[in-house]
Order: structure tokens, then sequence, then C-alpha cells
């Protein structure tokens, strides 16, 4: 046996195949994602910000009104509010710039399986880093607008604000959580993956 | 692009190259459903890619490297993630088998395939698929003297393996 045997046990399978498809089927299928691809795309892209963005008018025409309810633009609740607006315009422009820069980085790759494998590892990097710290960028932006919101409903009762507080910050804590488990459970193991690949494919290059 | 310009070379993509498409997803995925999908996933990154294709490769050597980066990028997803790619072919499957006799030594030669790693297994492929090593030492990003190394030691080991099976 030797491999040109193989080679030929191979060659067999296109002129006469084991299987087929049909082409037109897949057609419609391969349009129907397509579109659904794009409209994804679209909606995962414009969610975010648009959350954000309804967020802030929200914070915004609150922090007006109390204000002028207080009489003060000063007043504990309205710099609450004025704080979480700061918090949520960080979190939204943090979020678009990262989209926009990642559409950048994809194209700047080579389409060899090489340079497939360098851009999803740039992908799956940029992930990580994001997810580890999440905390900087998504949670602590809301902070201090979150404090000083339960500092200024403090005399409500202080039952009424620790049971708030504990509520915020187990949301908080739930969320740092779920994205910590997401970097261990899947994002690291994919990453050392496609680093053992790439370094396959460099050792060859160098020809270790 | 427009649409219909798109259309119309994807279909004669899909008429003059399905054998590499299948035979892809089945080096990739042993049951059929799993071959389905990965054939709709690689369907779907060559309908992305057709406006970016500026004709300066031969239309085979791109197929091969969508599908093969496609196939990679695959292997990385989740299960639960791939299942998801499932919902639309659930209704219309569009792989068939023929009414070749089921050949066991091609079956052995998929079985071997499959339990490579994806680098070697996108070389012997492209390889058994008579791709020069020019052409593989393009589509994976190395060089040509490269690609004869490893080759070489892919084809020893495979041939070995056949002989060890009594083929």
């Amino acid at each position: 046996m030797n491999f040109e045997d193989l080679k030929v046990i191979w060659d067999e399978e296109t002129s006469r195949p084991s299987y087929t498809f049909d082409a037109d089927a897949l057609h419609r299928i391969v349009l129907k994602k397509a579109q659904r691809f794009r409209s994804s795309i679209l909606f995962r892209d414009y969610l975010e910000i648009s959350i954000a963005a309804i967020l802030f008018v929200q914070f915004l025409r609150g922090a007006i009104r109390s204000a002028a309810e207080d009489g003060s633009p000063f007043s504990l609740m309205s710099m609450a509010l004025i704080l979480m607006t700061i918090g949520v315009a960080f979190v939204g422009t943090f979020l678009f710039i990262g989209r926009q820069r990642q559409k950048q980085r994809d194209t700047a790759f080579e389409q060899s399986i090489e340079g497939n494998l360098q851009k999803l590892l740039a992908n799956v990097s940029y992930q990580i880093r994001l997810l580890r710290n999440v905390a900087w960028w998504y949670l602590f932006p809301l902070v201090p607008g979150m404090v000083l919101f339960l500092i200024a409903t403090a005399d409500e009762g202080a039952l009424e604000a620790g049971g708030r507080g504990l509520f915020f910050a187990s949301v908080f804590g739930v969320i740092y959580w779920i994205n910590q488990r997401g970097v261990r459970t899947h994002l690291l193991p994919q990453k050392r993956e496609l680093e053992t690949l790439l370094s396959k494919l460099e050792a060859e290059k160098t020809g270790e | 692009m427009a649409e219909s310009a798109q259309s119309s070379l994807f279909r004669e993509w899909h008429r003059e190259h399905r054998g590499i498409i299948l035979r892809i997803a089945r080096a990739n995925e042993f049951n059929l459903a799993a071959q389905e999908d990965l054939i709709q996933e690689i369907s779907l990154q060559i309908w992305n890619s057709i406006p970016n294709f500026r004709g300066d490769c031969k239309a085979s050597t791109w197929i091969y490297r969508v599908a093969l980066n496609t196939a990679i990028g695959w292997g990385q997803k989740e299960k639960r993630q791939r299942e998801k790619h499932r919902d639309l072919a659930e209704n219309a499957r569009f792989l068939k088998a023929t009414t070749e006799p089921r050949n066991e030594k091609l079956e052995w030669i998929y079985e071997q395939i499959r339990q490579l790693d994806p680098i070697d297994r996108s070389l012997i492929l492209l390889h058994l698929e008579g791709q020069s090593y020019a052409e593989i030492a393009d589509i994976l990003g190395i060089s040509e003297k490269n690609v004869g190394v490893k080759l070489s030691r892919l084809r020893k080991d495979l041939t070995r393996k056949a002989t060890d099976h009594e083929f």
C-alpha cells in the first residue's frame, strides 16, 4: 500500500460521489441565512448603543426634572442622575468605539489559514480583555451615580436604602461572575487551542 | 456587487465546486446532520465572501480557503452554538446519499482525516484533492518547502496506518 493507492480511492469519490446536495434548496437557505445574518449584526451593533442612548435620555430628563423640583441643579438626586447619565454615556461610547475598532482590525488580516487563525486569536483575546475588565468599563462608571442615588433615597428609611444597595450589588456581582465564568470556561480554552494551532504553523514556517 | 450577480456566481461555484464543500464537510464532521450544518455555514461564508473576490486566484483556491477557514472556526464554536445554526435546515434537508455503494476504504480515509488537528487535516485534504504545493502554501500561508516537509510525514503516517489496517 502506498499513498498513490489512497489517492485513487479518494478520487473515486469525485467520479462516483456518495453524497450530493440539492443546490437550489441550499441556495434558498443561504439567502435566508445571509439576510438573517445581516439583521442580527445590525441588531447586535445597535441594540446596546440604543439601550445606552435611551437610558442617557431618561437619566438626563430625570436630572432636569429633579433639579427643577428641588430648585437646585446640585441636589443629591439631580447629581446622582447626572452621574448616571455620564456613566451610561461612557459605557455606550466604549462599546461603540470597540465595535468599530474590531471591524477595522478584521480587515487587516490575510485570508490564508494563518491569517484567519490570527484574526480568530485577536478576536478571542479582545473578548477576554473586555470581559475580564467588565468592572472597569461597565460596572464602575455606574457606581458613583448609584451610590449617590442610594444616599439621596436614604431618608425613605435605612432598611429600604440598604435593600436597594444590596440589590444593586448583587446584580453587579452576578454580571461580573457570569463574565469571568465565560472567560474561564469558554474563551481561555479557545485561545489556548488557537495559540497551539498558530504556533504549529509558525514553527513550520521557521522550519523548526 | 449587485445581488443578482452575487447569486449567479454563487450558483456557478456551487455547481462546479460542490464536491470541495462536501468533502471538507465530511472530513470535519461524522454525522450527516452536522455535515449539513457545516455545508450551510461554508456556503454562507462563501456567499458573504463573493464581494471580496477580486479574481486574483482561481475560484477553487478561494473556495478552499473560505471553506477550510470556516471549518476551523466551526470546530472552535461550542456544540450549543453550532446547533443554533440548525433551525433553518430542520425543514429543508438538502444532503442526500447517492445510490453508489458505500466505499469502506474511503470511509476509513475520512475517519483518519477527522482525527487529525485542523492544520494537518487541511494539508492532507488539499493534497488528496490534487492541489499543488504552491497552492497549498498559498491557502495555508506557509512556504512550499514546509508544505513538502509536513506532507511527507503525513503521507508516511497515513500509508503506515493503511498497511496496519490491512487495506
